[in-house]
């Protein structure tokens, strides 16, 4: 996952998003119509496939997988587990009372992160999970596209399968899909302080002179919305979360503002898990253009 | 009941890692975490009703069917408790499980002039089955993925129905 | 229906294929009144092989009782179903003799969850569940 993780949230909403699905292409290609930045603030992207636990793996079989990667991949790092989640439709979410099942005393299954020398990129693998992350490390790094991480994400994608196959560990059977992007917006372009929301995202209101209250000094909130297919059913979520902060080198004021999509693959195998990140990402490019202001747009060089 | 309270222990015959010697049982816990927004939410009475039929179905053994039925997965029972999570109310009569020879669950309620039986394929599928004697023309059966209405809808019925 | 199996003519329409069933698949039905099996007591192996059963004619040709079927199998009970059932649901069924089940046979064919429930609710008790059943 991100290295920075919006937790808390005041303020939910759902909605519907009615917006044609881009239809599907094969391989990495950049649908026409889809909004174009030539400076957004992405600091990072994720894609990640969620799959059946593999009963058999364990801590050793991590090692032998980072034999196979450590060439360009030469740093490792131990991170906890995170949880198995879906999303799923037609029921409460998560907001009643959760019954749950949880082993104890068991042998630690961590979350590897295999990091390539550059820090940029990385790999993160559990028992149940496979992500390929790309991350700024420095301020001069630029977005590399979408259509680069997708390709590099299959590859090492089809070499952990090789890998459970050579060591009989079974077969990946991915249940959700999800594609995220992490941007950061810094203070002094567009907006000064974090009062000046409404001034970066379209969604909020400014504060009008008859208002009772004087103006938010900041705001946090998390909008989910329902991604459907063509004919109607729900295939997955796109949830955007903002949350104000500080940037820890200059204490510039930042907001972080998450895209994320999440959802089961389309159909069997590697291409349903394709067509759901290719439809997630660009719900998600829709949906920063949506929610962002067009004076910030100008400024991220909106093509 | 506090929140995270832990409701039974279970342990079974595919709970054990192998270790350096041999393979060492370990122990897993149901939990339940109370809402929130409500105060003085009990644990649901159908969560202690199937609570020891669930930890006796992780003691079989494999054959427990005399006709080759493998031992229960764990990531079965997960899923199953997952599922039930969703979709049952507090008053929603438990269901009766029974254990697959695949090593899998099938959640089953034959009450109220409904037969529910909805199977557990991993965390994420599930095939559903509903027949309702009073009223035959409302049958239906598939495979339910991230889309829990149907089975949702089958199990407000069941619990809302006169007997 | 499975590869490599063929339907046996010999086997009449009327024969009674015999199913142990243990504890953990029989239940009182609330709707129907009695206890019955569950559908998951009619499922193929898990490795893929068909689903076994013993003919009642070869029992009664070797002078065995039904009961010789449960040995060493405690609590468990015999349910039934006729063989036209079974070929009218897509099923083909064959001898596979055993040294030490001579009345062995394999039901083949698909098993979805509508025929196994058809043959959990048309079967009959041979060997009726005991009385106390746990959990």
């Amino acid at each position: 996952m991100p290295f920075t993780a919006p937790r808390d949230h005041i303020h939910a909403r759902q909605c519907r998003l009615i917006s044609p699905l881009v239809p599907w292409m094969p391989k990495a290609t950049r649908p026409p119509d889809l909004p174009e930045f030539e400076r957004p603030p992405v600091n990072e992207m994720y894609l990640s496939a969620q799959f059946e636990p593999l009963a058999d793996f364990r801590a050793a079989h991590q090692g032998l997988f980072w034999e196979r990667l450590r060439p360009e991949f030469p740093h490792i790092e131990e991170h906890p587990p995170l949880g198995h989640e879906l999303e799923v439709f037609g029921v409460r979410q998560s907001v009643g009372s959760n019954i749950r099942l949880e082993l104890v005393q068991r042998p630690s299954m961590a979350r590897y992160w295999y990091i390539k020398q550059d820090g940029r990129h990385l790999i993160q693998l559990q028992n149940d999970r496979f992500i390929h992350n790309w991350r700024k490390t420095t301020e001069e790094d630029s977005y590399p596209r979408y259509e680069i991480i997708i390709e590099s994400f299959f590859r090492e994608f089809e070499r952990l399968e090789e890998f459970l196959k050579v060591e009989k560990l079974g077969e990946i059977v991915v249940d959700q899909c999800e594609v995220s992007y992490i941007n950061h917006i810094v203070a002094g372009a567009g907006w000064e302080t974090h009062a000046d929301a409404p001034a970066v995202f379209s969604f909020l209101r400014k504060p009008r002179s008859r208002d009772p209250l004087p103006e938010a000094e900041n705001e946090q909130c998390i909008l989910r919305f329902v991604l459907r297919s063509a004919d109607g059913e729900p295939i997955g979520r796109l949830t955007a979360t903002l949350t104000p902060a500080f940037r820890v080198t200059d204490e510039r004021g930042l907001f972080v503002f998450q895209l994320t999509a999440r959802g089961r693959a389309l159909s069997e195998g590697k291409e349903g898990v394709r067509r759901f990140f290719d439809i997630g990402r660009a719900a998600i490019v829709n949906g920063f253009a949506a929610l962002t202001t067009a004076n910030m747009q100008k400024i991220w060089g909106r093509i | 009941m506090p929140d995270g309270a832990e409701l039974a222990q279970f342990s079974g015959a595919d709970l054990y890692f192998p270790t350096g010697i041999a393979r060492e049982r370990v122990r897993a816990e149901l939990r339940f975490d109370a809402p929130r927004a409500e105060a003085g939410i009990d644990v649901p009475t159908w969560v202690a009703t199937i609570t020891p039929r669930l930890q006796n179905l992780m003691m079989l053994r494999s054959n427990w069917n005399s006709y080759g039925a493998r031992t229960i997965q764990f990531s079965s029972l997960e899923a199953a408790i997952e599922l039930l999570s969703r979709i049952m109310r507090p008053n929603t009569p438990p269901p009766i499980i029974m254990p697959t020879s695949d090593g899998s669950l099938q959640l089953e309620w034959h009450e109220k002039g409904l037969d529910l039986e909805v199977r557990i394929h991993g965390r994420s599928r599930c095939y559903v089955s509903v027949e309702d004697l009073r009223n035959p023309g409302r049958d239906w059966e598939g495979t339910i993925t991230s889309n829990l209405a149907r089975v949702k809808s089958a199990i407000n019925e069941l619990t809302d129905r006169s007997d | 229906m499975q590869g490599g199996y063929t339907d046996d003519p010999t086997i009449e329409n009327d024969e009674v294929l015999l199913r142990r069933v243990p504890h953990w698949h029989f239940y009182f039905d609330k709707n129907l009144g009695r206890r019955r099996p569950s559908s998951a007591a009619f499922e193929d192996h898990p490795n893929g092989s068909p689903m076994s059963a013993h003919l009642a004619s070869v029992l009664e040709v070797k002078g065995l009782s039904v009961e010789s079927i449960l040995a060493g199998h405690d609590g468990y009970a015999v349910a039934s179903i006729i063989a036209e059932l079974a070929r009218a649901n897509g099923q083909g069924i064959c001898r596979k003799p055993r040294d030490n089940d001579p009345a062995h046979a394999e039901v083949f064919g698909p098993k979805p969850e509508s025929v196994r429930k058809r043959f959990a609710r048309a079967s009959v008790w041979v060997i009726a569940p005991p009385e106390i059943m746990r959990s």
